[in-house]
């Protein structure tokens, strides 16, 4: 396989190419940090360290690839490394690995992770939003809450998912497939018209 | 002949939602939906759904807040980057 890593002959080109190719995804990635960190502060820190991340490995991006694919999954893994700093875990982490594909075993450290984010703002949200989506979305395991939210807000595509999750394909179609019928279901047991009614 | 069954078709029906299915796999939803109400309907009320779950989650999930500072801030870290570097 063939590799086009990024050669910038001077530093002004290398930010001005950051600029225009990372930049404008900034907003997207402060949505996802908060969906992630539920707090405003390590929202910023997350979104600055992975931007700064993103810089400093600029030469890695290879052309061609999805740029705002592989600032989410710098995110990601960000947000896990420093989950298991502040847990006083061992980091094995290594931004190298964002390039290897297949199963990660860092989902389950994510699942518990934003699992204990949400359980600890869902009150606060409820009052905030209270309508049936959000509690049918709150109820669902934090893999397939992301995977909607990174679906259909985010509009990634089933490739670049497997790219960010660092999962199968075949694992996307299957997760997103569970986990939409699975807020279906919950959708119509707070049994509310959602335009999704039941044969009878 | 068409051996697809609704179950099969109804199964694909949020892949090609997505626009994820194969001109094969598309093709044959196609022809089955031209000629199957039933499935025709389910199809429109998973459209319906999925725009209202969007439509929810954008409430909840996007933040308009303004993000200039941070972006500020970023790009000054980004210069001090390149002077200490080089």
């Amino acid at each position: 396989m063939s590799e086009h890593k990024q050669v910038f002959k001077t530093n002004k080109e290398k930010e001005d190419y950051f600029n225009l190719k990372f930049i404008p995804f900034l907003s997207q990635l402060y949505n996802y940090a908060f969906y992630l960190t539920k707090d405003e502060d390590d929202s910023n820190d997350l979104v600055q360290d992975t931007f700064i991340k993103a810089f400093r490995f600029i030469e890695n991006f290879q052309e061609g690839t999805n740029e705002k694919a592989w600032l989410f999954k710098i995110m990601k893994n960000g947000f896990i490394n420093d989950y298991r700093k502040k847990n006083s875990k061992p980091v094995h982490f290594s931004f190298d690995t964002i390039y290897e594909s297949g199963d990660n075993d860092n989902d389950d450290e994510l699942n518990n992770v934003a699992d204990n984010n949400y359980l600890q703002t869902t009150d606060a949200y409820k009052g905030l939003i209270g309508d049936e989506v959000t509690k049918a979305l709150d109820a669902l395991q934090h893999d397939y809450r992301q995977i909607i939210l990174l679906a259909d807000i985010e509009e990634f595509s089933y490739e670049e998912l497997s790219e960010i999750l660092e999962i199968p394909i075949g694992t996307v179609r299957s997760r997103l497939f569970r986990a939409r019928n699975l807020l279906k279901d919950k959708l119509k047991t707070y049994g509310k018209n959602l335009g999704y009614k039941e044969k009878r | 002949m068409n051996t697809v069954t609704c179950n099969e078709i109804k199964e694909q029906l949020m892949f090609y939602l997505d626009n994820e299915l194969n001109e094969n796999t598309k093709s044959q939803l196609i022809t089955h939906l031209r000629n199957c109400c039933d499935c025709m309907d389910f199809l429109y009320k998973e459209k319906q759904m999925k725009d209202k779950i969007c439509d929810k989650l954008k409430d909840s999930y996007v933040c308009e807040c303004d993000t200039s500072k941070l972006e500020k801030c970023i790009k000054d870290k980004i210069k001090e980057i390149i002077k200490g570097k080089f």
